[in-house]
């Protein structure tokens, strides 16, 4: 096919960045991440069922510097994630289209994705170790 | 619009982008509680040793909605995925052959967590 040459979509770089397109492109990102990140939790469901050993192991990993930036960093994905989906979902519906309401919504799926994160990793270590 | 089932109706996209679409929102729908339990269930694990791990993994509530968020993710991110590389990966080869990487990845995946999750129910029952 002689299309190499075309201009393909989407090509972001020629739009002023602003919230409502930054918040479109990192739903994106943030899915992507969840995407690579969802494989650990089968990983984790594995590692319970085959035995002690590996579990040590992969609970070890998450327990280490490393292994708590990434739930971090998932944590905030999947936040955010789950916030700007509800709004994509209201938008299916017919809700909250307007400019002004979409730019609003945006904010606050940006606070609310914060705000759950910092309440999850509040709650993990005020909890951890309680039960083992 | 996803790469190899496109021209498989007779109406091509008019019927499996429909589809595609709608098995999106609907895996959306479901994930979003689902998500949720699971986070704060897993957060509430966080330092609990395997016999507890597999205790809640294996209580029948647990396993029946574990296994239901396994297999809607898989699907959603599926789905997801299908349409960044539709995007992103031209040419005829490369996109389907990333699509069957996709594909092959995400029932994987859904077959080893739904296999864990009946080994561990398996195990507490008996």
């Amino acid at each position: 096919m002689a299309t190499s040459n075309r201009p393909l979509s989407p090509h972001l770089q020629v739009y002023r960045p602003q919230i409502t397109s930054v918040l479109s492109i990192l739903h994106r990102i943030t899915g992507v991440a969840l995407a690579v990140g969802a494989p650990l939790l089968v990983w984790w469901l594995a590692a319970a069922a085959i035995g002690p050993e590996i579990f040590a192991t992969t609970r070890a990993f998450w327990g280490s510097w490393f292994g708590q930036v990434l739930l971090l960093g998932w944590t905030f994905a999947l936040f955010f994630h789950l916030c700007n989906g509800i709004r994509h979902l209201a938008w299916d519906l017919g809700y909250g289209f307007d400019l002004g309401t979409a730019t609003l919504t945006g904010w606050l799926v940006v606070a609310g994705a914060a705000g759950l994160t910092l309440a999850t990793w509040f709650f993990a270590y005020s909890v951890s170790g309680v039960l083992s | 619009m996803s790469g190899a089932g496109a021209n498989g109706g007779q109406n091509g996209a008019a019927e499996s982008g429909v589809s595609h679409w709608w098995g999106q929102r609907l895996t959306a729908i479901l994930l979003v509680p689902l998500a949720l339990w699971f986070t704060a269930s897993f957060v509430t694990l966080s330092g609990a040793g395997l016999v507890l791990v597999r205790q809640w993994i294996g209580a029948p509530v647990t396993s029946l909605f574990l296994a239901i968020f396994m297999a809607s993710l898989f699907r959603h991110i599926q789905l997801g995925l299908e349409v960044v590389v539709d995007d992103y990966v031209h040419g005829p080869t490369h996109n389907r052959a990333a699509t069957a990487s996709i594909r092959i990845g995400c029932i994987l995946c859904t077959a080893v967590a739904l296999l864990s999750i009946l080994v561990i129910y398996l195990d507490g029952r008996g």
